[in-house]
């Protein structure tokens, strides 16, 4: 009996303190002082690679989905090392340079909890008995409908439990801190904001990354607010106690068209108030991840023969659901407004939902649980996913962020979010600097520290043009690719440029930098690079391609009184596809409709003109 | 702002579950007496009170006990020995058992018990420590790693003179006594870095090969240029400024670390002890023949 009376108040000590501290929530955790400068800084800006969207067990839909994941096992996977995933050890073949879990604010840690028996179950215990008895099948998506109602602001009692959420969080906090170690391998402290609507409102996701090493004490929720408005009011609030952060929307394919749209989220025309907060708090946006890229597609962009990349149907206004025409109508807004809310860079992502950011197509082990365990390959290759309507195989395994920073540490790649010296790409490490300036640059573009003169030469992705200054012509671009060493060769560089012109946004693509003895046909396209790719035994040969490309270009169609963006587009050879070696090694033939290979790519952060006079 | 009053509904919610865990402790720990008595004093009606009430306020609930009225109590007296009946009731019928869910909950309740309370006073001394990294030294191992610049010299764009161009560089580097941070002013551009800093093995091959990375570590830094090494791309003239063989870095490097991995393994090892010792309290039989 004493024994009983010892431990049972011991458990509510713990469950009350918890409850106590997240009320407590002023200051909230204190990190370690500031991060030790690396000795072997060189001052020269190196390219890292890592995943800014990546989510656990901690997840209430992986946990749906009996990923068995923790933070923790999300960083060893990145730093290279040997994890457990659905019973499997997994490993990747080159590490990351860094990564953030972010795992859904909705319901933290409470999925899990509920299917581990630790806290009562949200609904009659015979039914969710047999609910997460499920093996990937019908039960599953039941669960899921359960789970996922968090995300719709309609949260089923039972897993709001702000007790669980806060161990949680703080879970989050202490594996990221551990993991961290400057010079070697950056821990972002992240997770993410997830209201979803209907058909009208979609998908209006953030990730959202803290620059460390203080954080609040609890993540702010859909369930706290659906509105970004709200998420951008608990920032700007904990970014003036020196908490600071950036917001990356993503997925704003499935966003309904509501991604760029003139409105704000309570159906305002957009004031000066709002893009201007929208502007200083995302500075990113995801444009390549599982659930598809968001860059463009051929309905918006009918001359671009390389649109058509792994894309999923799109609802609403689709100009509002892409990129392109995205930042297009952030120009077209600030033309109103005098700020232009969409001045954004891009990252790419995972979005896996397995714990482990495994985005080489070679070393894919799926992505959300036992709904594509590889186990289970007859059923990945050939039957439709219910969420997908077609084959889980037709998605690639996408995708990661390139950063140009000083050194590996969270300063260092923090302060390039910020600045938008970012790339994305669909999965590989392929490199790609781009500089724009109003001058010539032959005279260093071959100099081995060209990039180091090119800082002081012009801006380098994500930066803003001044003004042309003497200059009589466009704005002049220099851009270097450098192949992933464990994927496919180079085929071109492009230039993507986007330009208003009497009040209508225009784009047009220019091939920069392109491998062999191509030249451009007579309706200008530059001709394919070809294609070594056996899909009978999942192969390709680095015979076509190369391994580097470096061009500059200068816009031959400036004018300087339109606002303007510029990015690069970088383009691989085609490689196989993961669905391609699980194919072969499964034996089961790929489902019509999946093809074998693709042509994985890279994305540079815009760089943006606006005229002196501002309009 | 609304941040705070967000946690004040939800906190309800919250001290719910702390209540549930009471229910889950009465299970696993019924009270002594087991007859046809029930006893019922303040600490049963406090319990009682905040079980229904699903909020736990030991001090509040304990005001309102000594406030209330003569048949208040009574009433209270009368709803506690009825739940506490209805409880022994349902232990005797085995409802608990029954239930695989309950069942379920209450088995991971006890494990979580057992395992903190064995963890809770896990103290370790250095020596412990130390032991703990003897027989654990190749998790700490680390890597060998180089820093170094080069200048390069391009297969694509010399072909067969980019090696002559490079013996004719290094020569030029050393008779000039060029430091390392001006190798930027001689060469080609190369395509991926110009300056490498504590770079792993792995990241070299992948980017230069592995003949070139074998050859690379075969050199020891100084500061002399050094080569000129050949790699996929053309021929490098090395200025090699540290080199760092693997290792595992001496105790004293990373005592914490290794305290903090030492601590959760003796107590995960705590924890299966007092599983392995509740086990011997029971025998286990198999049906089937097995022990």
């Amino acid at each position: 009996m004493a024994n009983f009376r010892r431990c049972r108040a011991a458990l509510c000590a713990a469950v009350i303190m918890g409850a106590f501290a997240a009320c407590g929530q002023q200051g909230g955790h204190e990190g370690a002082a500031g991060e030790a400068p690396s000795l072997l800084n060189t001052g020269e800006r190196q390219a890292y690679f890592g995943d800014l969207h990546l989510h656990t067990s901690y997840s209430l839909d992986a946990a749906a989905a009996k990923t068995n994941t923790t933070p923790d096992d999300a960083y060893l996977y990145a730093k290279g090392e040997e994890v457990d995933y659905l019973g499997r050890m997994i490993r990747r073949n080159v590490p990351l340079d860094f990564l953030a879990v972010t795992d859904h604010a909705e319901y933290l840690g409470n999925v899990r909890s509920a299917m581990a028996g630790e806290i009562a179950p949200p609904i009659d215990d015979a039914e969710w008995a047999r609910l997460i008895a499920h093996e990937g099948g019908d039960a599953m998506f039941e669960l899921f409908g359960i789970a996922v109602a968090g995300l719709r602001g309609v949260p089923t009692e039972g897993l709001t439990n702000p007790a669980r959420t806060y161990h949680a969080w703080q879970d989050i906090i202490a594996s990221a801190e551990r993991h961290n170690d400057p010079g070697r391998f950056t821990a972002f402290v992240a997770y993410e904001y997830s209201p979803t609507g209907g058909a009208s409102v979609g998908h209006m996701h953030r990730n959202v990354i803290f620059r460390g090493p203080n954080y609040p004490a609890m993540p702010f929720a859909a369930t706290d607010s659906p509105h970004h408005e709200g998420l951008w009011a608990y920032a700007e609030d904990n970014r003036a106690n020196g908490i600071d952060s950036v917001m990356i929307p993503h997925n704003t394919n499935l966003s309904g068209g509501n991604a760029y749209s003139y409105l704000d989220t309570f159906g305002a025309p957009m004031s000066a108030d709002y893009a201007a907060r929208r502007a200083a708090n995302e500075p990113l946006v995801e444009i390549s991840q599982i659930k598809g890229t968001s860059e463009t597609r051929p309905e918006l962009s009918p001359d671009d023969e390389f649109a058509g990349f792994e894309l999923l149907d799109s609802s609403g206004d689709l100009a509002g659901n892409y990129v392109r025409t995205g930042l297009a109508r952030g120009m077209e807004l600030a033309e109103a407004l005098g700020i232009n809310p969409f001045e954004q860079g891009f990252v790419g992502a995972s979005d896996y939902h397995s714990g482990a950011s495994s985005t080489e197509e070679d070393n894919y082990p799926g992505a959300l649980g036992l709904s594509d365990d590889h186990a289970n390959a007859a059923m990945i290759l050939q039957e439709l996913s219910p969420v997908l309507g077609s084959p889980l195989s037709n998605l690639s395994a996408a995708g990661l962020t390139g950063v140009w920073a000083e050194e590996n540490t969270r300063d260092a790649i923090f302060a390039a979010f910020q600045r938008r010296e970012t790339f994305a790409t669909s999965g590989p490490r392929l490199r790609v600097r781009l500089f724009a300036g109003w001058s010539d640059p032959s005279g260093f573009a071959n100099a081995p520290d060209w990039a180091t003169q090119a800082y002081r030469w012009g801006v380098p992705m994500g930066g803003n043009l001044g003004a042309p200054g003497a200059s009589t012509s466009g704005p002049t671009f220099i851009v270097q690719a450098a192949k992933d060493p464990a994927s496919g060769n180079l085929d071109r560089i492009q230039i993507v440029k986007v330009w208003r012109e009497g009040g209508e946004s225009r784009e047009r693509i220019f091939d920069v930098s392109w491998s062999g003895n191509r030249a451009p046909g007579t309706n200008g396209k530059l001709p394919a690079v070809g294609n070594t790719v056996n899909a009978a035994t999942a192969t390709y040969q680095n015979t076509i391609g190369a391994a580097e490309l470096f061009g500059t270009w200068t816009d031959p169609d400036f004018d300087a009184d339109e606002r303007a963006f510029y990015y690069a587009r970088v383009i691989e050879i085609p490689t196989p596809r993961w669905a391609t070696y699980l194919s072969v090694a499964s034996g089961i033939a790929l489902s019509e409709g999946t093809s074998p290979w693709l042509q994985e790519r890279a994305w540079t952060s815009p760089v943006y003109y606006t005229p002196a006079s501002g309009n | 702002m609304s941040f705070r009053s967000w946690l004040r509904e939800p906190l309800v919610h919250f001290l719910a579950a702390g209540a549930a865990l009471f229910l889950i402790a009465d299970w696993i720990w019924p009270a002594p007496e087991a007859g046809r008595v029930i006893t019922v004093g303040d600490e049963q009606l406090l319990d009682h009170l905040q079980a229904r009430a699903q909020l736990y306020d030991q001090a509040g609930f304990a005001e309102l006990l000594a406030n209330m009225s003569a048949d208040e109590r009574a009433q209270l007296v009368r709803d506690a020995a009825v739940s506490e009946a209805l409880y022994r009731e349902g232990q005797a019928l085995g409802l608990a058992e029954a239930d695989p869910l309950v069942k379920q909950r209450v088995i991971q309740q006890m494990r979580l018990m057992l395992m903190e309370e064995q963890a809770a006073d896990v103290e370790l001394s250095e020596s412990d420590v130390r032991s703990y990294y003897g027989a654990n030294t190749a998790r700490y191992a680390e890597g060998a790693r180089v820093s170094f610049t080069h200048v390069f010299l391009s297969k694509e764009r010399r072909a067969a003179a980019a090696e002559g161009a490079a013996r004719t560089a290094l020569a030029d580097l050393r008779r000039n006594a060029v430091p390392f941070s001006d190798a930027s002013r001689y060469g080609d551009r190369f395509l991926y870095q110009l300056n490498y800093a504590e770079a792993a093995t792995r990241e070299i091959a992948g980017q230069f090969g592995d003949d070139f990375t074998l050859a690379l570590f075969a050199l020891e830094p100084g500061e002399a240029w050094q080569g000129p090494l050949e790699s996929a791309h053309g021929w490098h003239v090395i200025g090699l400024r540290a080199k760092e063989e693997p290792r595992v870095p001496p105790f004293e490097e990373i005592a914490g670390r290794v305290a903090e991995d030492a601590l959760a393994e003796a107590r995960s090892a705590r924890a299966i002890a007092a599983i392995d010792s509740l086990m011997e309290k029971y025998e286990i039989r198999d049906e089937a023949g097995g022990q």
